[in-house]
């Protein structure tokens, strides 16, 4: 085990973790307006979604956010193995949780043209804020994907303290991001009620 | 002065200004719906009054929290951000801090002389 791998002696996270954090609570900020917006429409709008837009599908969103949270433990392991120096395994994990990110961001892309097909982004209130709130969701998706990229090039040529700190934040943005997605439909699916 | 103290300005720095401006902000939405609805009709709010008193309770918590972050990135000049923590994630963040200060500066700016100069009172 490599010296830079061992971080136990440090006393509190890098400043990558603390630098991705503050990421996310500004992105958490901006997800706050949106679905303040959201609401803020509902409430004003006595049909909702309005006459002539289909509900929002509930089976195949639901399957889609379960798969992937389920990328949300090949991150977690991902980040404890760059934690203990293991190459080999940190690489593994990020491979196979991004090609379920890939597949899930790859499927959500087709239903995002396919939904737009249906009702237009510009025909209203609704479907601006929906297309608006889904596609910034499936935006961070995308971002995250990109990291993982980026981390695994880097992979190829080993270990660094930065490297094994950049691990350790892109999990976190994933963790955070799983939690974003499960908001976001839950907002969008509250139109069935 | 010591990590303790220098940790506290970091903090400060970091989140005094964000939150002074999302109070304010809340503050300010509230105002407005409170003079443009029936009620507040009679309540005899001003708008214009109340987002210059916010405009300079803000603005003065973030120059405050910016003076705290600057103190900060000069005590700890002699770290580099990319230290291990704690010191080099107080630099970090104080330098976080310093830039994300003046960014909500402007936006609280805005925010007070967009509600000002706009009429508060209409059909959207």
């Amino acid at each position: 085990m490599t010296s830079y791998a061992d971080t136990r002696d440090v006393v509190g996270r890098p400043a990558a973790w603390w630098g991705m954090l503050i990421l996310i609570a500004s992105e958490s900020t901006l997800f706050g307006c949106f679905i303040g917006s959201y609401y803020y429409l509902r409430f004003r709008s006595a049909t909702w979604p309005p006459h002539g837009i289909p509900e929002p599908k509930l089976v195949v969103p639901l399957i889609l956010l379960a798969v992937l949270l389920t990328t949300v433990v090949p991150m977690r392991l991902a980040a404890k193995a760059a934690a203990t120096g293991r190459l080999a395994a940190t690489r593994l994990f990020l491979a196979l949780a991004l090609v379920v990110q890939s597949g899930y961001f790859a499927y959500e892309v087709h239903d995002f043209s396919d939904q737009l097909h249906g009702f237009d982004i510009t025909r209203d209130a609704y479907s601006s804020i929906y297309y608006t709130l889904l596609g910034a969701d499936h935006a961070h998706v995308l971002l995250g994907v990109l990291f993982n990229v980026w981390l695994l090039g880097k992979l190829t040529r080993g270990f660094t303290r930065y490297r094994i700190h950049a691990t350790r934040a892109i999990a976190l943005y994933w963790y955070a991001v799983s939690v974003l997605t499960i908001v976001v439909y839950g907002v969008l699916l509250s139109a069935r009620a | 002065m010591t990590l303790r103290r220098l940790e506290i300005l970091q903090w400060t720095g970091l989140l005094l200004g964000g939150l002074a401006f999302a109070a304010a902000h809340v503050v300010g939405y509230g105002i407005t719906e409170a003079e443009c609805n029936s009620a507040g009709l009679r309540w005899g709010i001003s708008n214009d009054t109340w987002e210059v008193i916010a405009l300079g309770v803000t603005a003065g918590l973030v120059v405050v929290s910016g003076l705290a972050a600057a103190t900060v990135v000069v005590r700890t000049r002699e770290t580099s951000y990319e230290s291990p923590p704690p010191p080099g994630r107080v630099r970090f963040l104080a330098i976080a801090a310093l830039a994300a200060n003046l960014i909500f500066l402007i936006i609280i700016v805005l925010d007070a002389l967009g509600s000002i100069v706009n009429v508060a009172c209409r059909q959207g």
